[in-house]
């Protein structure tokens, strides 16, 4: 049985072709400007001489990324009516029933995962497609990836496989939430934040 | 962002304005025998409670324009365990409960002193929890911009700051009296908050003071506030504080005595100082937009 059910992102094969975005906005029936899942598109660097040549110092990479459904899940321990929870099966759900669409839930996740939704002004999110695993199959995303830069799996097995790393620029401090992420990096991921790289892509996001 | 979140900056400052005028104007009273009302009739300081009373039940009904969904409010209470929020509406409650309790004593002309005191004091005690609360929630280990000591200090000030400013028009009979004498000590008690609100504003305002860090942003758009918001805050700070001062010093003039009104303006002069200050705040985070 799955204690935490939990993504695994290679960012190294994501060439950022938001199939997986428009997958579960699909799956989802998801309106214009919402998305759980969204491609964060990364990129800085310049142009350095070297010797008596201009040479380029580029560092472009993507992040695809939807709720990390947190093993301390700060956005649960906000919400101030319990309508979010853990499942035993490590999925962090909301309850639209008791939500009361306060948004508290909405700043206090880093990862910006949790949206409200302007049409039920109900805080909103990815829910792993839970019914579809309960049918045996991947989550809308993971399916829909045409690079397999995307997988999903109990945490521990994904770790045994892919390792452990969960951050690299410009996520933030995994150790205030225990995101159930497992990261690829890209080759440029490492230098980006001395190239400082930013995300570049906020209008779609 | 922070330009929607006026439900949010009225909720904030009528909850501040009400406990900082009730521990600065209100419970008081209930100790200075100076300001003891006449005996007979209704007692005046149901009134000064009453008027507590309705700021922070028209501070409650703004947060409800915040809440997408209010009809769920009831469950608000479910996660006192863990959440701030949680927390904060429960002392906010309790300082009503209180305050109601305290109203109805006055209003049945219940003499007994121990009973009104431990009342007040209790309100007092609650409201305080409630600002303390009201600051915790912001301070979210994952929210750069608000996780620092100059929310508390900044929700405490302005509490403390409206409330001093309200007993400086007040005086130190809280109105019991139409005209009571002015002395130096409200009028004191007001100056030195707006100065210590001037210093922490000047000094550790995040991105604009001169030792406060510009915030970091993480995984979300970095706001970009706008410097006229906290040159609005220290121009209104320095505005009352400055006609505070010249009170202060009329008050040994037989010939000029302190004006009511000069008093009325500065307040008015730190409120519009701590509304721009509030939606800085909001929009260190949320961004202006």
């Amino acid at each position: 049985m799955v204690r935490q059910y939990a993504f695994f992102f290679d960012a190294s094969q994501c060439s950022g072709c938001k199939a997986c975005q428009l997958a579960c906005k699909d799956k989802h029936n998801l309106g214009p400007g919402m998305l759980w899942r969204r491609v964060y598109e990364v990129s800085g660097g310049s142009w350095r001489k070297q010797g008596e040549a201009w040479v380029p110092s580029l560092r472009a990479y993507n992040i695809s990324l939807a709720c990390n459904h947190c093993q301390e899940p700060i956005c649960a321990s906000a919400c101030p009516t319990q309508a979010i929870w853990k499942r035993a099966d490590g999925i962090v759900f909301i309850e639209g029933n008791l939500c009361i669409g306060c948004r508290y839930c909405e700043w206090a996740c880093p990862y910006g995962a949790i949206r409200f939704d302007g049409h039920t002004h109900l805080a909103v999110k990815c829910h792993f497609c839970f019914d579809l695993l309960g049918l045996g199959r991947p989550p809308a995303c993971v399916a829909a990836c045409p690079a397999r830069a995307l997988d999903f799996g109990d945490l521990e097995e994904l770790q045994k496989r892919y390792g452990a790393i969960d951050r690299i620029f410009p996520l933030p401090d995994p150790a205030q939430v225990k995101p159930a992420l497992i990261i690829r990096p890209h080759k440029d991921a490492a230098s980006a934040e001395a190239e400082k790289a930013k995300v570049a892509n906020w209008e779609e996001l | 962002m922070a330009g929607r979140e006026w439900p949010l900056v009225l909720f904030t400052l009528l909850s501040q304005f009400a406990v900082g005028s009730y521990l600065f104007v209100v419970l008081p009273l209930f100790f200075n025998r100076s300001a003891k009302p006449a005996s007979g009739g209704r007692d005046p300081r149901l009134a000064l409670v009453l008027i507590v009373l309705g700021l922070l039940a028209a501070a409650a009904l703004a947060s409800f324009f915040h809440l997408g969904n209010p009809r769920n409010a009831a469950h608000a209470l479910n996660n006192l365990k863990q959440s701030w929020l949680s927390r904060e509406i429960l002392f906010e409650l309790t300082t009503l409960f209180l305050l109601i309790i305290l109203a109805l004593l006055l209003r049945l002309n219940i003499q007994s002193a121990a009973a009104l005191r431990g009342t007040a004091l209790l309100a007092g005690a609650s409201g305080l929890l409630f600002l303390t609360s009201m600051a915790r929630l912001y301070m979210l280990p994952t929210v750069p911009a608000w996780n620092t000591l100059f929310t508390p200090g900044s929700f405490l000030l302005t509490a403390f700051l409206l409330g001093a400013a309200a007993a400086a028009i007040t005086g130190p009979s809280g109105l019991l009296t139409p005209f009571p004498s002015y002395d130096q000590t409200m009028l004191s008690l007001a100056l030195i908050v707006a100065a210590v609100g001037l210093a922490v504003t000047l000094l550790a305002t995040p991105q604009f003071g001169l030792w406060g860090h510009r915030p970091a942003s993480g995984l979300k758009l970095s706001a970009e506030p706008s410097r006229a918001l906290f040159i609005g805050r220290m121009i209104f700070l320095l505005a009352g504080a400055i006609l505070l001062a010249i009170q202060i010093k009329k008050v040994s003039d037989p010939l000029a005595p302190p004006s009511r009104l000069a008093a009325l303006v500065a307040f008015c002069c730190f409120l519009a100082a701590e509304v721009s200050g509030r939606f800085l705040f909001y929009a260190y985070f949320l961004g202006e937009r």
